[in-house]
Protein backbone atom coordinates (compact mmCIF):
# COMPACT_ATOMS: atom_id res chain seq x y z
CA UNK A 1 0.00 0.00 0.00
CA UNK A 2 2.89 2.21 0.62
CA UNK A 3 4.77 1.72 -2.96
CA UNK A 4 1.53 3.42 -4.01
CA UNK A 5 2.77 7.12 -2.68
CA UNK A 6 6.38 6.78 -3.07
CA UNK A 7 6.76 6.21 -6.62
CA UNK A 8 7.56 9.39 -8.57
CA UNK A 9 10.74 11.55 -9.48
CA UNK A 10 10.87 14.79 -8.17
CA UNK A 11 14.02 16.14 -10.14
CA UNK A 12 12.42 15.07 -13.49
CA UNK A 13 11.86 17.18 -16.69
CA UNK A 14 8.88 19.38 -17.20
CA UNK A 15 6.94 16.51 -18.35
CA UNK A 16 7.93 13.44 -15.73
CA UNK A 17 7.30 16.10 -13.37
CA UNK A 18 3.88 16.20 -14.62
CA UNK A 19 3.70 12.51 -14.83
CA UNK A 20 4.67 12.18 -11.67
CA UNK A 21 2.37 14.82 -10.35
CA UNK A 22 -0.57 13.25 -11.83
CA UNK A 23 0.52 10.06 -10.24
CA UNK A 24 0.54 11.79 -7.06
CA UNK A 25 -3.09 13.39 -7.25
CA UNK A 26 -4.48 10.01 -8.35
CA UNK A 27 -3.09 8.56 -5.34
CA UNK A 28 -4.64 11.44 -3.25
CA UNK A 29 -7.73 10.98 -4.66
CA UNK A 30 -7.78 7.31 -3.84
CA UNK A 31 -7.32 7.84 -0.17
CA UNK A 32 -9.66 10.33 0.30
CA UNK A 33 -11.88 7.59 -1.37
CA UNK A 34 -10.77 5.67 1.13
CA UNK A 35 -11.27 7.94 3.50
CA UNK A 36 -15.14 8.39 3.12
CA UNK A 37 -15.90 5.12 3.26
CA UNK A 38 -14.04 4.24 6.32
CA UNK A 39 -15.56 7.49 7.51
CA UNK A 40 -18.85 5.64 6.99
CA UNK A 41 -18.41 2.70 8.48
CA UNK A 42 -17.34 4.09 11.91
CA UNK A 43 -20.29 6.23 11.14
CA UNK A 44 -22.79 3.01 10.37
CA UNK A 45 -20.83 1.31 13.29
CA UNK A 46 -19.68 -1.63 10.72
CA UNK A 47 -16.91 -3.70 11.90
CA UNK A 48 -15.04 -3.20 14.78
CA UNK A 49 -14.35 0.44 15.86
CA UNK A 50 -10.99 0.37 16.76
CA UNK A 51 -9.93 -1.25 13.52
CA UNK A 52 -11.80 1.39 11.43
CA UNK A 53 -9.89 3.96 13.58
CA UNK A 54 -6.73 2.49 13.32
CA UNK A 55 -7.28 2.19 9.19
CA UNK A 56 -8.32 5.66 9.26
CA UNK A 57 -5.44 7.06 10.82
CA UNK A 58 -3.23 4.70 8.23
CA UNK A 59 -4.79 6.70 5.80
CA UNK A 60 -4.64 10.30 6.81
CA UNK A 61 -1.24 9.39 7.45
CA UNK A 62 -0.42 8.57 3.70
CA UNK A 63 -2.85 11.82 2.75
CA UNK A 64 -0.51 13.65 4.96
CA UNK A 65 2.48 11.76 3.09
CA UNK A 66 1.38 12.28 -0.87
CA UNK A 67 0.61 15.96 0.09
CA UNK A 68 3.95 16.67 1.01
CA UNK A 69 4.97 15.09 -2.04
CA UNK A 70 3.40 17.09 -4.59
CA UNK A 71 4.74 20.13 -1.78
CA UNK A 72 7.87 18.93 -3.30
CA UNK A 73 6.96 18.41 -6.52
CA UNK A 74 5.79 22.24 -7.11
CA UNK A 75 8.07 24.61 -9.15
CA UNK A 76 10.77 25.92 -7.24
CA UNK A 77 11.15 29.83 -8.00
CA UNK A 78 14.24 31.33 -7.37
CA UNK A 79 13.39 34.44 -4.21
CA UNK A 80 12.96 37.90 -5.68
CA UNK A 81 15.20 40.18 -4.70
CA UNK A 82 13.55 43.23 -3.14
CA UNK A 83 16.67 45.41 -4.01
CA UNK A 84 18.42 45.89 -7.03
CA UNK A 85 21.79 47.42 -8.13
CA UNK A 86 21.23 50.48 -10.38
CA UNK A 87 17.78 49.09 -11.96
CA UNK A 88 19.80 45.74 -12.92
CA UNK A 89 20.11 43.16 -10.32
CA UNK A 90 23.52 41.40 -9.85
CA UNK A 91 22.35 38.18 -11.29
CA UNK A 92 22.86 40.25 -14.55
CA UNK A 93 26.31 41.38 -13.61
CA UNK A 94 27.14 38.09 -12.75
CA UNK A 95 26.28 37.04 -16.25
CA UNK A 96 29.01 39.23 -17.74
CA UNK A 97 32.33 38.54 -18.32
CA UNK A 98 35.00 40.73 -17.33
CA UNK A 99 36.24 41.75 -20.72
CA UNK A 100 32.68 42.43 -21.89
CA UNK A 101 31.74 44.43 -18.49
CA UNK A 102 35.36 46.47 -19.93
CA UNK A 103 33.82 47.18 -23.04
CA UNK A 104 30.21 48.81 -22.36
CA UNK A 105 29.93 51.94 -24.06
CA UNK A 106 30.36 55.26 -22.73
CA UNK A 107 26.27 55.13 -21.13
CA UNK A 108 27.87 52.77 -19.29
CA UNK A 109 30.89 54.24 -17.84
CA UNK A 110 29.37 55.01 -14.46
CA UNK A 111 28.25 51.48 -14.02
CA UNK A 112 31.54 50.26 -14.76
CA UNK A 113 33.03 52.73 -12.46
CA UNK A 114 30.60 51.44 -9.88
CA UNK A 115 31.21 47.52 -10.59
CA UNK A 116 34.82 47.70 -10.35
CA UNK A 117 34.40 49.84 -6.94
CA UNK A 118 32.19 46.76 -5.75
CA UNK A 119 34.99 44.25 -6.86
CA UNK A 120 38.03 46.05 -6.10
CA UNK A 121 36.71 46.88 -2.66
CA UNK A 122 34.66 43.71 -2.29
CA UNK A 123 37.31 41.35 -2.74
CA UNK A 124 38.99 42.30 0.22
CA UNK A 125 36.23 40.94 2.49
CA UNK A 126 37.01 37.87 0.42
CA UNK A 127 39.37 34.90 1.79
CA UNK A 128 42.77 34.47 0.15
CA UNK A 129 41.26 31.52 -1.48
CA UNK A 130 38.36 32.87 -2.26
CA UNK A 131 40.12 35.78 -4.15
CA UNK A 132 42.57 33.57 -5.73
CA UNK A 133 39.94 31.41 -7.18
CA UNK A 134 37.83 34.03 -8.36
CA UNK A 135 40.91 36.11 -9.89
CA UNK A 136 41.65 33.15 -11.91
CA UNK A 137 37.82 32.03 -13.28
CA UNK A 138 36.01 35.71 -13.57
CA UNK A 139 39.22 38.10 -14.45
CA UNK A 140 41.96 35.71 -16.26
CA UNK A 141 38.88 33.91 -17.33
CA UNK A 142 40.33 30.32 -17.08
CA UNK A 143 37.96 27.45 -16.94
CA UNK A 144 37.05 25.66 -13.70
CA UNK A 145 38.72 22.83 -14.53
CA UNK A 146 41.99 24.06 -15.68
CA UNK A 147 41.70 26.43 -12.69
CA UNK A 148 41.50 23.26 -10.18
CA UNK A 149 44.20 21.12 -11.68
CA UNK A 150 46.20 23.89 -11.22
CA UNK A 151 45.68 24.61 -7.93
CA UNK A 152 45.60 20.42 -7.09
CA UNK A 153 42.21 20.43 -5.86
CA UNK A 154 38.95 18.85 -7.53
CA UNK A 155 36.55 21.28 -10.09
CA UNK A 156 33.60 21.27 -7.51
CA UNK A 157 35.99 22.78 -4.92
CA UNK A 158 36.56 25.26 -7.11
CA UNK A 159 33.21 26.01 -8.09
CA UNK A 160 32.04 25.73 -4.77
CA UNK A 161 34.73 28.21 -3.99
CA UNK A 162 34.15 31.03 -6.65
CA UNK A 163 30.12 30.64 -5.75
CA UNK A 164 30.95 31.84 -2.10
CA UNK A 165 32.92 34.60 -3.21
CA UNK A 166 30.70 35.84 -5.42
CA UNK A 167 27.80 35.47 -2.85
CA UNK A 168 29.79 37.66 -0.24
CA UNK A 169 30.33 39.97 -3.26
CA UNK A 170 26.87 40.78 -3.81
CA UNK A 171 26.38 41.07 -0.28
CA UNK A 172 29.02 43.45 -0.17
CA UNK A 173 27.32 45.10 -2.98
CA UNK A 174 23.54 45.22 -1.76
CA UNK A 175 24.96 46.25 1.41
CA UNK A 176 27.17 49.27 0.35
CA UNK A 177 24.47 50.40 -2.01
CA UNK A 178 21.76 50.63 0.79
CA UNK A 179 23.82 51.58 3.19
CA UNK A 180 25.34 55.01 0.82
CA UNK A 181 21.47 55.25 -0.08
CA UNK A 182 19.98 55.26 3.42
CA UNK A 183 23.09 58.08 4.55
CA UNK A 184 21.75 61.05 5.68
CA UNK A 185 23.01 64.25 4.82
CA UNK A 186 24.64 64.65 7.87
CA UNK A 187 26.97 61.51 7.80
CA UNK A 188 24.54 59.80 9.77
CA UNK A 189 22.43 56.21 9.02
CA UNK A 190 19.18 55.83 8.54
CA UNK A 191 18.52 52.88 10.12
CA UNK A 192 14.87 52.62 9.78
CA UNK A 193 14.98 53.34 6.21
CA UNK A 194 17.96 49.96 6.08
CA UNK A 195 15.32 48.03 7.92
CA UNK A 196 12.52 48.74 5.81
CA UNK A 197 14.24 48.02 2.87
CA UNK A 198 16.82 45.47 3.27
CA UNK A 199 15.93 41.86 2.10
CA UNK A 200 18.41 40.23 4.37
CA UNK A 201 15.93 40.09 7.24
CA UNK A 202 12.88 37.73 7.91
CA UNK A 203 9.05 39.92 7.86
CA UNK A 204 9.48 39.09 11.51
CA UNK A 205 12.83 40.56 12.55
CA UNK A 206 11.83 43.47 10.32
CA UNK A 207 8.60 43.75 12.83
CA UNK A 208 10.42 43.30 16.02
CA UNK A 209 13.11 45.71 14.85
CA UNK A 210 11.08 48.47 13.53
CA UNK A 211 9.15 48.83 16.92
CA UNK A 212 12.43 48.23 18.62
CA UNK A 213 13.19 52.14 16.64
CA UNK A 214 9.64 53.33 18.03
CA UNK A 215 11.80 53.16 21.15
CA UNK A 216 9.19 50.38 22.63
CA UNK A 217 10.92 47.89 24.96
CA UNK A 218 11.28 44.19 24.70
CA UNK A 219 7.98 43.66 27.26
CA UNK A 220 6.27 46.43 24.88
CA UNK A 221 7.09 44.19 21.95
CA UNK A 222 6.04 40.63 23.17
CA UNK A 223 2.45 42.27 24.56
CA UNK A 224 1.77 43.89 21.00
CA UNK A 225 2.61 40.89 19.27
CA UNK A 226 1.68 38.37 21.65
CA UNK A 227 4.21 36.51 22.53
CA UNK A 228 6.98 35.29 25.09
CA UNK A 229 9.66 38.31 25.78
CA UNK A 230 12.31 35.98 25.49
CA UNK A 231 11.21 35.16 22.01
CA UNK A 232 11.47 39.06 21.05
CA UNK A 233 15.20 39.13 22.08
CA UNK A 234 15.88 36.53 20.24
CA UNK A 235 14.39 37.93 17.23
CA UNK A 236 16.00 40.94 18.09
CA UNK A 237 19.34 39.46 18.67
CA UNK A 238 19.37 37.62 15.55
CA UNK A 239 17.89 40.15 13.30
CA UNK A 240 20.76 42.70 14.92
CA UNK A 241 23.33 40.51 14.17
CA UNK A 242 21.91 40.21 10.38
CA UNK A 243 22.07 44.19 9.88
CA UNK A 244 25.73 44.09 11.45
CA UNK A 245 26.69 42.19 8.82
CA UNK A 246 24.93 44.92 6.27
CA UNK A 247 26.12 47.53 8.11
CA UNK A 248 29.65 47.13 8.61
CA UNK A 249 30.61 47.34 4.81
CA UNK A 250 30.45 50.88 5.59
CA UNK A 251 32.53 51.91 8.10
CA UNK A 252 32.96 55.27 9.69
CA UNK A 253 35.50 56.67 8.24
CA UNK A 254 33.76 55.90 4.69
CA UNK A 255 30.82 57.78 5.95
CA UNK A 256 32.31 60.69 7.48
CA UNK A 257 34.25 60.71 3.87
CA UNK A 258 30.26 60.92 2.55
CA UNK A 259 29.50 63.63 4.69
CA UNK A 260 32.38 66.00 4.23
CA UNK A 261 31.51 65.58 0.04
CA UNK A 262 28.14 66.71 0.75
CA UNK A 263 29.54 69.88 3.25
CA UNK A 264 32.71 71.01 0.39
CA UNK A 265 29.52 70.73 -2.37
CA UNK A 266 27.53 72.98 0.06
CA UNK A 267 29.89 75.67 1.27
CA UNK A 268 30.28 76.45 -2.44
CA UNK A 269 27.01 78.37 -2.05
CA UNK A 270 28.99 81.59 0.08
CA UNK A 271 25.32 82.63 0.99
CA UNK A 272 25.93 79.87 3.64
CA UNK A 273 27.77 80.90 6.83
CA UNK A 274 30.49 78.46 7.97
CA UNK A 275 27.89 78.21 11.42
CA UNK A 276 25.00 77.52 9.27
CA UNK A 277 26.48 75.00 7.72
CA UNK A 278 27.84 73.74 11.01
CA UNK A 279 24.73 73.44 12.53
CA UNK A 280 23.01 71.66 9.71
CA UNK A 281 25.83 69.16 9.59
CA UNK A 282 25.90 68.51 13.75
CA UNK A 283 29.89 69.16 13.58
CA UNK A 284 31.83 71.64 14.99
CA UNK A 285 33.07 75.08 13.34
CA UNK A 286 36.41 73.97 13.45
CA UNK A 287 35.87 71.21 11.21
CA UNK A 288 34.11 73.26 8.79
CA UNK A 289 36.83 75.54 7.91
CA UNK A 290 39.15 72.68 7.99
CA UNK A 291 36.96 71.15 5.02
CA UNK A 292 36.11 74.37 3.39
CA UNK A 293 39.88 75.99 3.99
CA UNK A 294 40.76 77.90 0.57
CA UNK A 295 37.17 76.63 -0.87
CA UNK A 296 35.29 79.50 0.10
CA UNK A 297 37.35 81.96 -1.72
CA UNK A 298 37.01 82.96 -5.82
CA UNK A 299 39.97 84.95 -7.55
CA UNK A 300 41.32 85.65 -3.83
CA UNK A 301 38.05 87.29 -2.53
CA UNK A 302 35.40 86.20 -0.02
CA UNK A 303 32.33 84.60 -1.81
CA UNK A 304 30.42 87.97 -0.49
CA UNK A 305 33.52 90.58 -1.78
CA UNK A 306 33.28 88.28 -4.97
CA UNK A 307 29.78 88.68 -5.63
CA UNK A 308 30.14 92.81 -4.87
CA UNK A 309 32.53 92.82 -7.42
CA UNK A 310 30.98 91.15 -10.28
CA UNK A 311 28.05 93.17 -9.72
CA UNK A 312 30.12 96.75 -9.81
CA UNK A 313 31.85 95.11 -13.01
CA UNK A 314 28.48 94.97 -14.68
CA UNK A 315 27.63 98.85 -13.66
CA UNK A 316 25.44 97.86 -10.75
CA UNK A 317 25.19 101.09 -8.25
CA UNK A 318 25.92 100.52 -4.63
CA UNK A 319 22.72 101.26 -3.54
CA UNK A 320 20.59 98.45 -5.73
CA UNK A 321 23.80 95.94 -4.82
CA UNK A 322 23.32 96.69 -1.24
CA UNK A 323 19.03 96.40 -1.90
CA UNK A 324 19.87 92.67 -4.00
CA UNK A 325 21.84 91.23 -1.15
CA UNK A 326 20.00 92.21 1.95
CA UNK A 327 23.00 94.70 3.32
CA UNK A 328 23.90 97.98 4.72
CA UNK A 329 25.40 100.11 1.91
CA UNK A 330 28.82 100.65 3.69
CA UNK A 331 28.96 96.96 3.90
CA UNK A 332 29.00 97.25 0.35
CA UNK A 333 31.72 99.95 0.07
CA UNK A 334 33.73 98.36 1.98
CA UNK A 335 33.52 94.81 0.72
CA UNK A 336 33.94 96.21 -3.06
CA UNK A 337 37.15 98.25 -1.36
CA UNK A 338 38.54 94.71 -0.24
CA UNK A 339 37.30 92.85 -3.00
CA UNK A 340 39.77 95.95 -5.15
CA UNK A 341 42.72 94.99 -2.60
CA UNK A 342 42.44 91.60 -3.37
CA UNK A 343 41.83 92.05 -7.50
CA UNK A 344 45.14 94.58 -7.34
CA UNK A 345 46.90 91.43 -5.47
CA UNK A 346 45.94 88.86 -8.27
CA UNK A 347 46.93 91.29 -10.38
CA UNK A 348 50.52 91.21 -9.22
CA UNK A 349 50.79 87.85 -8.55
CA UNK A 350 49.83 86.61 -11.74
CA UNK A 351 46.10 85.93 -11.52
CA UNK A 352 46.09 82.23 -10.22
CA UNK A 353 45.33 81.32 -6.68
CA UNK B 1 16.54 -7.43 8.13
CA UNK B 2 13.89 -6.08 6.92
CA UNK B 3 14.23 -3.38 3.75
CA UNK B 4 13.83 0.04 3.64
CA UNK B 5 10.31 0.18 2.17
CA UNK B 6 9.27 -2.33 5.12
CA UNK B 7 10.31 0.01 8.05
CA UNK B 8 8.78 2.84 6.15
CA UNK B 9 5.35 1.04 6.55
CA UNK B 10 6.23 0.26 9.95
CA UNK B 11 7.10 3.48 11.21
CA UNK B 12 3.86 4.51 9.20
CA UNK B 13 1.84 2.08 11.50
CA UNK B 14 3.75 3.41 14.76
CA UNK B 15 2.90 6.74 13.89
CA UNK B 16 -0.60 5.71 13.66
CA UNK B 17 -0.84 3.73 16.79
CA UNK B 18 0.68 7.03 18.96
CA UNK B 19 -2.07 9.06 17.12
CA UNK B 20 -4.44 6.96 18.39
CA UNK B 21 -2.97 7.17 21.80
CA UNK B 22 -2.81 10.69 21.82
CA UNK B 23 -6.56 11.07 21.20
CA UNK B 24 -7.36 8.42 23.86
CA UNK B 25 -5.07 10.19 26.08
CA UNK B 26 -6.63 13.70 24.92
CA UNK B 27 -10.22 12.70 25.89
CA UNK B 28 -9.28 11.47 29.37
CA UNK B 29 -7.55 14.99 29.79
CA UNK B 30 -11.01 16.27 29.58
CA UNK B 31 -12.47 14.51 31.87
CA UNK B 32 -9.78 14.77 34.73
CA UNK B 33 -10.34 17.31 37.54
CA UNK B 34 -7.60 17.22 39.78
CA UNK B 35 -4.30 19.57 39.04
CA UNK B 36 -1.57 16.86 40.03
CA UNK B 37 -3.23 14.17 37.36
CA UNK B 38 -3.79 16.76 34.79
CA UNK B 39 0.04 17.64 34.63
CA UNK B 40 1.42 13.90 34.94
CA UNK B 41 -1.08 13.37 31.94
CA UNK B 42 0.07 16.55 30.16
CA UNK B 43 3.49 15.53 30.39
CA UNK B 44 2.66 12.40 28.77
CA UNK B 45 1.13 13.42 26.16
CA UNK B 46 4.05 15.91 25.65
CA UNK B 47 6.36 12.96 25.26
CA UNK B 48 3.79 11.34 23.08
CA UNK B 49 3.24 13.88 20.44
CA UNK B 50 7.19 14.50 20.54
CA UNK B 51 7.62 10.98 19.65
CA UNK B 52 5.13 11.16 17.31
CA UNK B 53 6.72 13.38 15.44
CA UNK B 54 10.37 12.06 15.11
CA UNK B 55 8.25 9.04 13.97
CA UNK B 56 7.01 10.87 11.09
CA UNK B 57 9.83 12.35 10.49
CA UNK B 58 11.96 9.38 10.69
CA UNK B 59 9.43 6.94 8.52
CA UNK B 60 9.45 10.03 5.83
CA UNK B 61 13.27 10.07 5.46
CA UNK B 62 13.67 6.24 5.27
CA UNK B 63 10.32 5.59 2.89
CA UNK B 64 12.08 8.65 -0.07
CA UNK B 65 15.71 7.19 0.93
CA UNK B 66 16.25 6.13 -2.32
CA UNK B 67 14.19 8.65 -4.41
CA UNK B 68 16.58 11.27 -6.39
CA UNK B 69 16.43 14.49 -5.41
CA UNK B 70 14.14 13.88 -2.42
CA UNK B 71 14.32 16.43 0.18
CA UNK B 72 16.45 14.81 3.09
CA UNK B 73 16.16 15.45 6.40
CA UNK B 74 19.43 17.31 7.85
CA UNK B 75 18.76 16.23 11.25
CA UNK B 76 19.26 12.35 10.26
CA UNK B 77 21.80 12.48 8.07
CA UNK B 78 25.16 12.98 8.84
Amino acid sequence: MCATITSGDTTGTGSTRSDAEREQRAALAALKEREHVLQAALAAGEGSPHRLRYELGLVREMERDVRAALRRLRPQRAPVRRYSLDGRGWAWLEGQSWERLESLDRDNRERLAWMRAVVDDGTSTLTPRQREVFQLLYREQIPAKTAAAGLGVDPSTVYRTARRAVEKLRRYAEGRELVRTCTRADGSLDLRRVVEETDLLTPRQREVLLLTLEGLGRAGIARRLGVDPSTISRTLRRGERRLRTLTHYLDSAQLRALRNGKLRREALDWRKSCKELAAEYGVSLAVVYKLTAGRRRWEGMTALQYDVWRRTQAGERPKDIARALGMDVSGVYQARARAKKAAGQMRQTGGTQ
Amino acid sequence: MSTLAELGEEYLAASVRLRLGIERLEARLATLERAEERLALEHDLRLLRQMQRETREVGEFVRHYYERGYYRNRKYTL
